[in-house]
């Protein structure tokens, strides 16, 4: 029995033992895997550490660069020379924007920097516009630029205070302490700064938005506005409406879940005229068959029926069975941008399942437009010498919120077609595109 | 640097005359349409050769034998006629979600879209994409899709990872919807889910709309 004991003894003290060195083993296993796991931790946080501060010193540097061209402005004597800075303090603006919106803060928390950086640098971008076609620096530019550069100096100063903090160790971007007084001045960048208006998408000034041909029509009720909707989708298919809640976005309107046959859409119309606010599709469509030259004639058909006017299709796009299709209102031969409505058809059978009319109630109130002073091949001659026109005719194109009457100059540079938009008026040119074919359409960049 | 990303040009200002040409395929035309018809002829054996891409005076030839044998008007032009008795589609690619993708922002935006939004119905989605083009648009918010989007703490879906993945179909046209104007949100600037957030600061922010689980708000 001894004989059998001894051993049977032994090998549980070797197994104790096996376990104990496979234990340690273990350990030091996860040991070596959680430091390494740890180091690489640490070396991702670094990355994302350095990200930020690159973000937060560059942000230094170019505000402190802006606020210094903003000084130089006040003082340049030359048209050029301004020009040249103007230019600069654009660059840094938008370069101080894209750094401020990395910085580890919550997206509310810099909002208030985020306008005012933008509105310096597009400031300074339509001021150097107005120089290079002729204009000059106004007394109100002047007091902008004044003031421009007050609050980007103590914006600049405030931000030297704030990274020297943070180089002394201080969490200043801690979201918890990230309250005003700790993030001075990042999250109010230069106390009050006056109203800024000028011709820039940022200017204080913009009015755009209000749907100008509503104006005046009567209220309608929801019975109304349900027998409108009724009345713009059509009869061809079986149709049913149901009322889904009333919003206020962008006008008062009525919302709805519209069924058209198999089409399942939503809809928005306006208290005020009942006028289809929107219509989107909310099924996929995937089946086609017809052509988007069928299409084409069946929206157009569709918005002359609507009372939307003659119309020209300026470009169509495809995404599966639907066609996009971009309607200008033409008046007395003139294009309208500024008024498009954008018609979707669905290519199984040409039904018209989507509507976006928001130019065109916004803009399409009567117009009386001004005589040019340009004749069509004056404006021609202010192209370009790289560029051959090959037709002009006459157009209103909507920028910063005003609208311009131009002639759109088709013309190439032998490769490329190009669309320049001259200023039938001052012979300034106000846009350049090119457009650019996907095979699924023309559109422009 | 701000009009390149407003759409709202490249949307407006656009060209008839180009458009229309592209519908029709005629001597000079050139590229993938025509290719596609070259393959057909060639395929039936009206064109010898390969496809070039390039409609000369070959292709013209071949497209009259075409149209003639297929009592079409002989006029050796690719129109919508002779394109569907080809089974061509001019307009390009008809049916694959991805022909849609134009950009890298309409990519990133189908992204975004996916991510935040797939849940939703239709419009909810479209009303996403459209918060992202309103902030663009917004000067107190970056100027381009991408700034908008990786804004730090602006959304969760990049912070948690989800936006990496892949958009479906309904997620690009939502995108692209919004891209070409249609906004159910009528320039909303934030939206939240009031189940899914913590954030009290957005519960501030006036509320214009409500779509699905999202409150749209200024």
């Amino acid at each position: 029995m001894q004989t059998i004991h001894l051993p049977e003894a032994l090998r549980d003290r070797d197994w104790a033992r096996a376990g104990l060195v496979t234990l340690a083993m273990l350990l030091a296993a996860v040991t070596v895997f959680a430091t390494a796991q740890a180091r690489q931790l640490a070396e991702a946080n670094a990355r994302l550490d350095a990200v930020a501060q690159k973000a937060f010193y560059e942000t230094c540097e170019l505000t402190e660069g802006l606020a210094v061209n903003f000084r130089k402005l006040l003082v340049a004597g030359e048209a050029g020379q301004r020009q040249a800075l103007l230019n600069e303090a654009a660059l840094q603006a938008q370069g101080a924007m894209s750094n401020l919106a990395l910085l580890p803060l919550q997206q509310d928390t810099v909002s208030a920097t985020l306008k005012f950086i933008n509105q310096a640098g597009d400031f300074s971008q339509a001021l150097s516009e107005k120089l290079a076609s002729g204009g000059s620096v106004t007394p109100e530019d002047r007091a902008t630029l004044e003031s421009l550069s007050e609050a980007a100096a103590s914006f600049s100063v405030g931000l030297a205070r704030l990274l020297d903090r943070y180089e002394r160790g201080e969490a200043v971007f801690t979201e918890d302490i990230a309250d005003d007084a700790t993030l001075y001045p990042l999250t109010n960048p230069a106390g009050e700064y006056p109203v800024l208006l000028y011709d820039g998408p940022f200017s204080d000034g913009r009015t755009d938005g209000d749907y100008r041909t509503l104006e005046g029509l009567p209220e309608v009720t929801e019975s109304q506005a349900r027998a409108a909707l009724a009345a713009f989708i059509g009869s061809q298919q079986p149709l049913a409406i149901v009322l889904t809640g009333e919003g206020n976005a962008p006008v008062a309107c009525y919302e709805y879940e519209v069924r058209y046959g198999d089409y399942r859409m939503s809809a928005g119309v306006t208290k005020r005229g009942g006028q289809t606010l929107y219509l989107l599709c909310e099924s996929d469509v995937e089946e086609v068959s017809l052509s988007p030259a069928e299409a084409v004639d069946a929206a157009e058909a569709f918005l002359i029926s609507r009372g939307y006017g003659p119309a020209e299709m300026s470009y169509y796009s495809q995404f599966g069975g639907i066609l996009t299709v971009n309607f200008a209102p033409v008046l007395n031969g003139v294009v309208l941008y500024p008024d498009l409505v954008k018609v979707q058809v669905s290519l199984r059978d040409g039904t018209v399942i989507g509507l976006e009319p928001a130019g065109y109630l916004m803009n399409h109130v009567d117009r009386t437009l001004a005589l040019p002073a340009l004749s069509a091949s004056d404006a021609a001659q202010r192209l370009g010498t790289a560029l051959t026109p090959v037709d002009a005719r006459l157009c209103v194109i909507p920028q910063n919120g005003a609208e311009f009457l131009c002639y759109e100059v088709t013309a190439t540079d032998g490769t490329s077609t190009f669309l320049a938009y001259i200023d039938a008026m001052t012979g300034v040119e106000r846009e350049l595109m090119e457009v650019v074919s996907d095979g699924e359409g023309a559109f422009v960049m | 640097m701000k009009r390149e990303v407003m759409l709202g040009l490249a949307v407006l200002l656009t060209l008839a005359l180009t458009a229309r040409a592209a519908a029709v395929l005629e001597v000079g035309s050139s590229g993938a349409a025509v290719t596609k018809v070259q393959q057909k002829l060639i395929q039936w054996g009206y064109l010898s050769g390969t496809a070039d891409g390039k409609y000369g005076e070959k292709t013209r030839a071949a497209v009259v034998a075409f149209q003639r044998k297929n009592g079409l008007t002989a006029d050796g032009r690719v129109g919508p006629a002779t394109a569907k008795a080809m089974g061509v589609t001019l307009s390009g690619l008809s049916t694959a979600a991805s022909a849609g993708v134009i950009s890298a922002d309409h990519r990133l935006l189908s992204r975004l879209v996916y991510a935040e939004a797939r849940g939703e119905s239709y419009k909810g989605q479209v009303a996403v994409a459209a918060v992202v083009l309103n902030r663009v648009s917004s000067a107190s918010f970056p100027n381009t899709i991408s700034g908008v989007i990786y804004q730090s703490g602006a959304f969760s879906c990049v912070s948690n990872g989800s936006i990496n993945n892949t958009p479906d179909a309904t997620a690009i046209r939502a995108a692209r919807d919004a891209l070409n104007g249609w906004d159910p949100t009528g320039g909303c600037l934030y939206y939240y889910n009031p189940k899914a957030t913590s954030d009290q600061w957005i519960r501030t922010r006036t509320v214009k709309t409500v779509i699905g689980n999202h409150r749209f708000a200024v």
